[in-house]
């Protein structure tokens, strides 16, 4: 199918006669635009079914884990997690980074993709984007909570306060403040602003089907939305421009995250690897989530033909690239430790590998190291469940990642008269687990009252939308 | 009913004949006139002879923005009005600075963004004419439509529907205002 | 470059910041002499008494949560120096008589604190007199100073310890609340109490440095000579250096060349605990001098050990001269006559 502006072939073309490499179709079975309209409204039109019921009950069930351990944080104080001395930081800030790290393939997927013009994105990155802007929310949870005195949270931003005392804009916490923020604000706006025109449609649906109740809730986030030309002009615009400034942002978020540790002076954490490691392994992660996410969901609504063979192994591929990456900067980490010849640093990774959190290291190198390579082979990539399997290790080992780089070198640093080991208590466990319940509420919620496919863009990568297609065929 | 109709409304079927249509409607002269599609088209743009976006220009002015607040609020606080020995760092570096402020200028590029495209675009606009045609459904989902405003001074309700009839149009209708 | 001169200047040593000047008076330094330090733990007691310091409870101690500023480390020596001292080759079970080495930590207040760049409410800053200052009421508490200690120091208030009973922590707002007031007379109303969720570490007893400075200034004014603020050597003591009976503690301005505190500094002996992270503590230490010397008259073997401190403390009666003694043993060796 002919894609984009028609130019004149070159006369060379002719005498080569090159073989036509045949380009997976995006959307399968030739649907058209309505059917790929039925689809996505469908499910939010037709009653709730079953299933989301019940995956709601339990959601809330979870969920609810996380508001009881808060609650007891906050009224009792943060020795009813594990934290001691010298290890004042542990699992809260390591779910911090981990649920963080998931929101970054959101953003990925909507603006690096969309630069780098890969229009097998659209089917999921609708999706993709509400899953950054839950794994935010739950990851917001955490750094907020675990101060001493939440109450006095407010301190870090820069407004006016009676003890006429500003910030340290030095710290890179008080940087995560500002990176946190606006990044949790620019995903919202940006997945807002790409919903617009598909609240349009289910708006005038609504109101050809007699619900004038929906239909204005509706309407009214569409701002009046027609589909003029003109708008999508500007409209179009709008978005590419989010996408460039999300781009940078999505790489300056988890650089600056990783800031909170590599600016420190521990060994183990104070090194000049972590912005582009993290940053790979927060893809790496997120790109986990995503396959976990999606591929039930395609299973349950029978969204075959929209999240095609070819968009998994996308998604696999950029998994296993970015597992590489990740385990590249492990083997490099060890290599530049040794050939530093600084005793800290050296003693910082022999005793994450041979140390009593050896556990927790050996699972971590084999769920990021080793589970990504069986993605090298096509009989797994499509292999459905297989993958979704591979993707749970996937995210396993990354929550297992920062754990050992917080708490390992916390527990073992600079003077020995110091060091301790740190179990997690079970207010902990719970509010941890809890955070899970905390995003799927959000996500089942995402899923039956908003489109979970971005109708127009997926619209516009069909050849129906070409308008220098040949004759046109339904 | 009102004395003069918004325009006329002629549906096509597919993103060819439309920009096809569009194109003769701009090779006409017609200046207040609009497609309504269901998807971005591309080439569209131009077949309408639609200047460039002026968002990116917004975009720009929120960066700087931005950029300058953060700078000068983290330079003010930190080296004018409560200078405080942290660390023996210096009381302002553009390097410290940096991460808030280039936070700040994708922050504010992205509001200029939005609000610029609806201040440009006159969004919010829930009742305008063309929402109030009855088959505005399928323009959102599977229809093209061109719509010719009746204030444009080549308008005329023969000429105008013969123009459309002729480039493919359907089912052509006057909006009512 | 001249102590004074280095600690109000701040050396900028091939850095591309250029550090803010000190321009305090006094600049406060503390050097603590392991050769004297018999870590009798009296600095600790003392400290605890000055800045109210909370008792946390034996199960809140087992979980790491102790609230003491100043802490005794204490380490046994390994086998590498010398196999003898660790219970001969390879061995990894702490001997009987193992080889001790001790040293007492409060915050080094460095100059280039590591804690104060990573606060990200500035609640930990430096005064313009040398100290690192904790500022109770900005602290929300987000623990990133005391992970970024590499001496550790800092404490946290992880329950409220002063209005919470110790065995009820747990309990949080269901249990009962409030000190009784008998407790409450206990604690120095210099020093602020501070709630759960706030940092703290040693302040080189700031209360006692302010108060110092106070009367001085007003003796000055008195005697007609106003100007005259800076506090003569040996008028301001920390709690610590007040309680040490050896007197291994010296404290004072660094500024003055002939004050206790920069005679000892002078002392070749004299190092930074990991001065090479270039963090400029305030605090030194002046390392322990031992003569290993055979024919010297206080020679031991194994100096540092069990043995030893028995045989300097104890009558001839009860001294050994083997390592690795039990006390029956040593029953039989005061039969034999006193060694030494």
């Amino acid at each position: 199918m002919s894609q984009s502006s028609d130019t004149t072939a070159p006369a060379i073309l002719a005498e080569v006669n090159p073989a036509v490499l045949p380009r997976a179709e995006l959307v399968e079975n030739n649907r058209d635009f309505s059917w790929i309209t039925e689809k996505i409204c469908g499910i939010i039109e037709g009653k709730t079914p079953v299933w989301w019921w019940w995956c709601f009950g339990l959601a809330c069930f979870i969920a609810s884990f996380t508001v009881a351990g808060i609650a007891y944080l906050v009224a009792t104080g943060v020795g009813v997690w594990g934290h001691r001395n010298p290890v004042a930081w542990g699992w809260p800030i390591v779910n911090f980074v981990f649920w963080i790290g998931i929101g970054h393939a959101g953003t990925l997927i909507s603006a690096i993709l969309c630069l780098l013009r890969q229009k097998w994105r659209t089917s999921i990155n609708r999706a993709a984007e509400a899953m950054t802007i839950f794994a935010v929310v739950c990851a917001g949870i955490f750094p907020v909570f675990h101060v001493g005195r939440v109450w006095y949270a407010w301190f870090l931003f820069p407004i006016p306060n009676s003890n006429q005392i500003w910030q340290n804009f030095r710290s890179p916490l008080e940087w995560d403040v500002f990176a946190v923020s606006t990044y949790g604000t620019v995903s919202v706006l940006f997945w807002y602003v790409g919903m617009i025109p598909d609240l349009a449609v289910l708006r005038d649906r609504f109101f050809n089907a007699g619900n004038k109740l929906r239909s204005s809730l509706y309407g009214f986030f569409a701002m009046g939305w027609r589909g003029s030309n003109r708008h999508w002009s500007n409209y179009e615009m709008a978005y590419l421009i989010l996408a460039g400034v999300a781009t940078p942002l999505v790489l300056s978020v988890h650089t600056i995250v990783s800031f909170d540790f590599a600016v420190s002076l521990i060994p183990g954490w104070h090194t000049t690897i972590f912005p582009p490691y993290f940053v790979a392994g927060a893809i790496f992660s997120g790109f986990g989530m995503v396959l976990t996410l999606m591929l039930p969901l395609r299973a349950i609504f029978k969204l075959e033909d929209l999240i095609t063979q070819y968009h998994i192994d996308c998604m696999c591929k950029i998994t296993l690239a970015t597992g590489t990456m990740v385990g590249y900067a492990y083997g490099m980490e060890f290599f530049i430790a040794w050939y530093g010849a600084n005793p800290y640093e050296g003693f910082a990774f022999i005793n994450r590998a041979f140390g009593p959190y050896a556990w927790a290291y050996w699972i971590m190198i084999s769920c990021n190291v080793i589970t990504p390579q069986f993605f090298w082979f096509k009989k797994v990539r499509q292999n459905t469940s297989m993958v979704w399997i591979l993707s749970i290790f996937v995210n396993v080992g990354m929550w297992f990642e920062r754990f050992v780089i917080i708490c390992t070198s916390l527990t073992r640093d600079f003077l020995p008269s110091s060091w301790a080991y740190f179990s997690p208590s079970i207010v902990d466990i719970f509010t941890f687990f809890g955070t899970f319940g905390v995003f799927s509420v959000l996500f089942l919620l995402f899923i039956r009252f908003l489109p979970m496919m971005p109708m127009a863009e997926i619209k516009s990568v069909t050849p129906g939308a070409d308008p220098h297609a040949g004759p046109a065929h339904h | 009913m009102s004395d003069q109709p918004y325009g006329l409304i002629a549906t096509f079927d597919n993103a060819v004949d439309l920009y096809h249509a569009a194109e003769h409607v701009r090779g006409a002269g017609y200046k207040h006139w609009d497609c309504i599609t269901p998807c971005p088209v591309h080439g569209l743009d131009g077949a309408m002879g639609l200047k460039r976006s002026i968002v990116p220009r917004i975009s720009l002015a929120g960066g700087i923005t931005g950029f300058c607040t953060g700078m000068s609020m983290i330079f003010w606080t930190g080296a004018v009005d409560y200078p405080l020995i942290v660390g023996g760092k210096p009381f302002f570096s553009p390097m410290f600075a940096f991460p808030i402020s280039y936070e700040l200028t994708i922050l504010f590029t992205a509001f200029a963004t939005i609000i610029g495209m609806f201040v440009v675009n006159g969004l919010p606009s829930h009742y305008h004419p063309v929402l109030k045609y009855e088959d505005i459904a399928r323009g959102m989902d599977d229809k093209f439509f061109v719509v010719i405003e009746t204030r444009d001074p080549r308008y005329n309700s023969e000429n105008t529907k013969a123009l459309l009839e002729k480039t493919g149009g359907q089912n052509i209708k006057e909006l009512e205002a | 470059m001249s102590l004074a001169e280095k600690a109000s200047e701040t050396p900028r040593g091939n850095s591309l910041y250029e550090s803010p000047d000190y321009k305090g008076v006094h600049q406060w330094g503390m050097t603590i002499d392991l050769n004297t330090c018999i870590g009798c733990n009296a600095c600790i007691v003392a400290c605890q008494s000055e800045n109210n310091i909370p008792i946390v409870g034996k199960e809140q101690v087992m979980l790491g949560r102790e609230m003491q500023w100043i802490r005794l480390d204490r380490y046994y020596s390994d086998g590498l120096a010398e196999a003898g001292a660790f219970g001969g080759e390879n061995n990894r079970e702490i001997p009987e008589d193992p080889q001790v080495s001790m040293q007492p930590l409060g915050c080094m207040h460095c100059e280039l604190a590591p804690c104060e760049t990573v606060c990200p409410v500035n609640a930990t800053v430096h005064d313009e007199e040398g100290l690192n200052v904790m500022a109770y009421n900005r602290c929300i508490g987000t623990r990133y100073c005391a992970n970024n200690c590499p001496y550790k120091v800092r404490r946290f208030n992880y329950f409220d310890w002063n209005q919470r009973d110790l065995d009820k922590l747990y309990l949080g707002p269901l249990g009962p609340q409030g000190t009784p007031e008998l407790v409450k007379m206990v604690k120095n109303p210099e020093v602020t109490v501070r709630m759960r969720g706030v940092m703290e570490k040693c302040t080189y007893c700031v209360q006692r440095i302010e108060n110092g400075k106070i009367q001085h200034k007003v003796k000055m004014s008195k005697a007609g000579r106003p100007g005259d603020i800076v506090v003569p050597d040996g008028e301001i003591k920390t709690a610590c250096q007040q309680a040490c009976p050896v007197s291994s503690i010296d404290f004072g301005n660094i500024l003055d060349p002939e004050s206790e505190v920069s005679k000892a500094k002078a002392r070749e002996q004299d190092y930074a605990l990991l001065g090479y992270l270039n963090i400029r503590p305030r605090t030194t230490y002046l390392g322990k001098l031992r003569n290993p010397n055979p024919r010297m008259p206080d020679y031991q073997k194994k100096p540092l050990s069990r043995t030893e401190y028995k045989n300097k403390n104890y009558p001839p009666s009860a001294r050994e001269d083997k390592y690795g003694d039990s006390h029956e043993a040593k029953h039989e060796s005061a039969h034999e006559g006193g060694h030494n």
